[in-house]
């Protein structure tokens, strides 16, 4: 037996948790609904007996639809953290030094850095593989060679010679952030 | 409660059996304090399994339409595995602690 209000009650709660979803891509959206509709039928046919007071308060218990978009815009506490470091990340970290490209495009594809994490990285990689690829040989030796001659000795070999470290550190970048990924109980504290 | 926690309990509930949304809530509400909003537990769902610690699989039920089940993956399971470790190692220290201070 239905509630006297019960459309009232369940259709304005749903639309209210419709509008604070509004930013959300619309297949998460429309999966949280689903989810959200589930659930209340479920919490109705658990109800003895079914009033507007009874059903208002199994509602109410679902909570501000605030919240829970918030909690739907949240970044996943376990994501990063409960990702462990696999086969993927470690021939990213060896390619990033001897193929570059190819361990871009793995740390890139990996799912346990941040995005913060690879954008870093890719850019001291791409910085190295830039400046020493022969195709941007001339370009670099046009605008950088003069200003690395400006320096003189003994910076300028310095600077040459620590370029080919710009690989390894990259490298040595992400093999440091996969270890801060070692315990999960980090991302509680 | 802290959300990282409320994760891995959901996957340990999970990992016994494959359960739904709202049998899972009806669990986690048995424990004082573990949620307190009912609702956000489905967004919580969502990123478990888009993080692939759980998937979801629909099953019928008696007099309703298909539910959405999830089960842990074995993903989720290995992930599972290391927080029991890092947590008993966490909570003995505390309760050593504790203890100590206790006493004196």
């Amino acid at each position: 037996m239905s509630a006297p209000h019960a459309s009232l009650i369940v259709d304005g709660y749903l639309a209210r948790l419709e509008v604070a979803l509004l930013g959300m891509p619309a297949v998460r959206r429309i999966e949280l609904m689903d989810d959200v509709r589930s659930h209340i039928a479920d919490a109705r046919a658990a109800l003895e007996v079914e009033t507007d007071e009874t059903l208002l308060i199994a509602i109410d218990r679902l909570g501000d639809p605030a919240e829970i978009a918030r909690e739907a815009g949240e970044p996943a506490a376990t994501a990063s953290h409960a990702a462990r470091w696999g086969w993927v990340e470690l021939a990213g970290v060896l390619l990033t030094i001897v193929l570059w490209p190819a361990g871009a495009i793995l740390v890139l594809l990996s799912r346990v850095w941040t995005r913060q994490e690879k954008i870093t990285a890719t850019a001291i990689g791409a910085m190295a593989f830039v400046i020493s690829f022969p195709l941007f040989a001339p370009l670099m030796g046009l605008v950088i060679g003069p200003l690395i001659a400006g320096l003189g000795a003994p910076l300028a070999p310095m600077l040459i010679g620590s370029l080919g470290i710009l690989p390894i550190v990259a490298a040595g970048y992400l093999a440091w952030r996969l270890r801060s990924r070692e315990t999960y109980l980090e991302a509680l504290a | 409660m802290r959300k990282g926690l409320l994760e891995f309990c959901v996957l340990s509930l999970l990992s016994s059996r494959p359960r739904y949304g709202y049998e899972l809530v009806q669990e986690l509400a048995k424990s004082n304090g573990m949620l307190t909003t009912e609702g956000t537990i489905y967004p919580l769902l969502s990123r478990l399994r888009r993080e692939r610690l759980v998937d979801t699989e629909w099953r019928e039920s008696t007099g309703g339409p298909p539910r959405k089940y999830y089960r842990v993956t074995s993903t989720g399971h290995r992930a599972l595995a290391s927080f029991h470790g890092e947590w008993r190692s966490l909570r003995d220290a505390v309760d050593g602690i504790v203890r100590g201070g206790g006493t004196k």
